[in-house]
């Protein structure tokens, strides 16, 4: 356990202590998609917070979140991640389900040992990066506040090299911007969401082009 | 003969592997350093307008970007054959300036840091950027700090963190905003205080690594940087100084441009990667260093107050002309302070928010070169192109190929410290690679900066047959 890191469990989510019974809308939302663009599939998580990005000025309970699109995870979002209420991140993952399977579940950051032998910074995704738990667990070390976490995943056969999604993946991005809209919700409304587990969504459609980016 | 083979390198940025040999006795005959990695920019970049070469070579790296961009554009100038604005010429130092503060932090705090606060014999299942966020968060806050203050300059001037196209042929694509100074400047103060925070842990420190430090790449060479006309250290203009270990002048005030004059290239069978020496001397006895370390040896001062303090110290405490890598990391801090206070200076100057940034001319040489330090050393870009401004020829002389005699040679001595009688121990095998960390090699845009990668050793019988393997993998 970490010591001077408050965190509660809200829906199967850890959260700061003391924004637990705030409302959704006045949640501090961060979503961060990552994978290599030109890995084939494996920039899945891109394309969908490019999707994210593109809806959050309008109408909702969501405006104003933070999104992000990166490579993969680095140290430098431990800050950002820890200034935030929620945060939600979209990968990749070769595990085995049918490609466009969409997936969610919270994000165990306790569970990441810095004990020796226990470390466990390898993402579930097709690449070597840090994990959203290994994040987490930075941002715990590093500032003390533990955003509520939610991992999006989006399933894809091995990637290989060349830009553009498959067509089974592409199909499943609308699913997997609910499902990150859906996460972020989940602390202030009853979820199907939980640890580990899985939920399947409705499926809105994709917004145009995005015109930011974060390397 | 037995040999041991460490694959991959880790903690660097790009795919290396260490051979150690062994001899009957299983002490250590020879020790080669891999780059087992091609990626073929100069051959890439032939047939290609000119104009889009600075973005193009820029995608040679994620981690220094902003220094092949900055000796690309200074090549392209050349065939423009124009003299870019002096506030242009300011506006590409800064952002050089970012990148290896940037770079530097990436290098100390994410790759180096973990060896030198939690031990090299520490577990390496911790031994990273979280392991060092448990022991020592603010070490750790530092390190994340000044990467972003680094890299948010270089996306407040150009646009993005990666791969920012503001760098032209010509100067930069757009003039520098008052907010954008200010807001630069605003963060200049806690970017400072982290830096020298750092300095003063690692000087306090120091004592706990002279084993290390004894062994680590400690031997004399030549040393190679740019330096100006005054003698304080240059980044993104300057000419040539080399010096030997004991400080005799060999090159001094030298075009860089003609560097074919001075470096040759040497190609080595189990390397992809082309090692350079210092042509009078000959190949390999002209093996000399860049970077930090070099940088340092060769300037007379830095050029500013407290960055020159900090290098009185350092050459107070370990003499005028530094011999051991260990030191990069040393140096490396100071030019993070240096360059913070390079940045302030550059940005607090009356001219720097003018509009005039950019030259433009059309194809008037066939030929150029662009020089600039990197973080890692200096950077060589050669192109040629025909009357229509197409890329016919590329040559790139990058920091790890000067360094690659030494790193060799800094493997080697490692090797015949720690292992003894065939048998390896994982500090051991962590100090081989760590001595390659403290050169900070930039081998392509592919990084490893965080996680446990996979990493096996096999000693090999003289019979040819496996005697014993240490891996560890990434599950």
């Amino acid at each position: 356990m970490w010591s001077g890191v408050t965190v509660n469990s809200c829906n199967g989510f850890l959260v700061p202590a003391s924004d637990t019974g705030k409302k959704v809308g006045t949640y501090r939302a961060i979503v961060i998609g990552y994978g290599n663009s030109l890995w084939g599939d494996d920039g899945v998580g891109q394309v969908v917070a490019q999707a994210l990005w593109s809806q959050r000025d309008g109408p909702g309970p969501y405006s104003g979140a933070t999104i992000i699109w990166a490579e993969q995870l680095v140290p430098e979002l431990a800050q950002d991640v820890s200034n935030a209420s929620v945060a939600i991140f979209v990968d990749a993952a070769c595990d085995g389900r049918p490609a466009g399977t969409v997936t969610a579940k919270g994000v165990d950051a306790q569970g990441v040992a810095r004990s020796p032998g226990g470390a466990n910074l390898v993402s579930v995704g097709c690449w070597e990066d840090l994990a959203p738990a290994s994040l987490l667990a930075l941002c715990a070390d590093l500032y003390g506040r533990v955003p509520a976490a939610a991992f999006i995943t989006v399933s894809v056969d091995p990637p290989t090299f060349g830009a553009g999604l498959s067509a089974p993946v592409v199909a499943a991005v609308p699913a997997a911007v609910a499902a990150a809209w859906s996460a972020i919700g989940a602390c202030g409304a009853p979820s199907t969401l939980g640890e580990g587990g899985a939920a399947s969504f409705a499926q809105p459609s994709v917004p145009s082009s995005p015109s930011r980016s974060h390397a | 003969m037995s040999e041991i083979v460490i694959e991959p390198v880790t903690r660097i940025e790009g795919h290396a592997r260490i051979t150690v040999f062994l001899d009957d006795t299983g002490d250590v005959r020879d020790a080669h350093f891999h780059v087992t990695q091609f990626r073929g920019f100069e051959r890439i970049a032939q047939g290609r307008p000119v104009h889009e070469m600075p973005s193009l070579m820029a995608r040679i790296c994620g981690i220094c970007p902003v220094s092949h961009l900055v000796a690309s554009a200074k090549a392209c100038d050349e065939i423009l054959g124009v003299s870019i604005p002096p506030v242009a010429a300011r506006l590409r130092r800064i952002m050089n300036l970012a990148q290896i503060v940037q770079s530097h932090a990436l290098s100390f705090f994410h790759l180096s840091s973990p060896d030198l606060l939690l031990g090299f014999d520490y577990d390496p299942a911790s031994r990273n950027i979280v392991g060092v966020a448990a022991r020592a968060p603010e070490l750790a806050r530092d390190g994340i700090a000044l990467r972003k203050f680094g890299q948010e300059i270089i996306e407040g001037l150009g646009g993005k963190r990666v791969h920012p196209a503001w760098v032209v042929p010509g100067g930069v694509s757009r003039p520098l905003a008052a907010e954008q100074r200010d807001a630069i400047l605003a963060t200049v103060p806690d970017a400072r205080q982290r830096a020298v925070g750092t300095l003063d842990w690692f000087k306090a420190n120091i004592a706990s690594w002279a084993e290390e430090a004894s062994v680590f790449g400690s031997f004399p060479s030549l040393y190679m940087g740019l330096v100006h006309e005054s003698g304080n250290a240059a980044y993104s203009d300057g000419e040539l100084r080399v010096i030997d270990g004991e400080g005799r002048v060999l090159l001094d005030r030298a075009n860089p441009r003609p560097y074919w004059e001075y470096i040759g290239e040497a190609v080595e069978p189990w390397s992809y990667l082309k090692s350079t020496y210092f042509k009078s001397l000959g190949y390999p006895a002209g093996m000399y260093r860049v970077g930090p370390l070099a940088r340092l040896n060769v300037v007379d001062q830095l050029g500013t107050p407290r960055a020159d303090h900090e290098l009185y110290e350092y050459r107070g405490r370990l003499g005028r002309y530094p011999s051991s890598s260990f030191q990069y990391h040393w140096a490396r801090l100071i030019e993070v302070v240096h360059c913070i206070d390079m940045i302030e200076d550059l940005l607090s100057e009356p001219d720097i928010l003018g509009e005039d940034v950019r030259a433009r001319a059309a194809i008037n040489s066939r030929e150029g070169v662009g020089v600039s330090e990197a973080p890692r050393g200096t950077l060589f870009h050669h192109y040629r192109v025909d009357e229509n401004g197409t890329v016919q020829w590329v040559n790139l002389v990058i920091a790890t190929g000067h360094n690659n005699l030494a790193m060799n040679r800094s493997v080697l001595q490692v090797a015949r410290h720690y292992i003894r009688g065939g048998s390896v121990r994982e500090g051991a095998l962590n100090r081989v690679e760590a001595v390659i960390r403290a050169y900070d090699p930039c081998l392509s845009c592919s990084t490893h900066a965080v996680g446990q990668m996979p990493l096996q050793i096999d000693v090999v019988g003289s019979d040819g047959q496996l005697v014993q393997r240490i891996s560890r993998s990434s599950e």
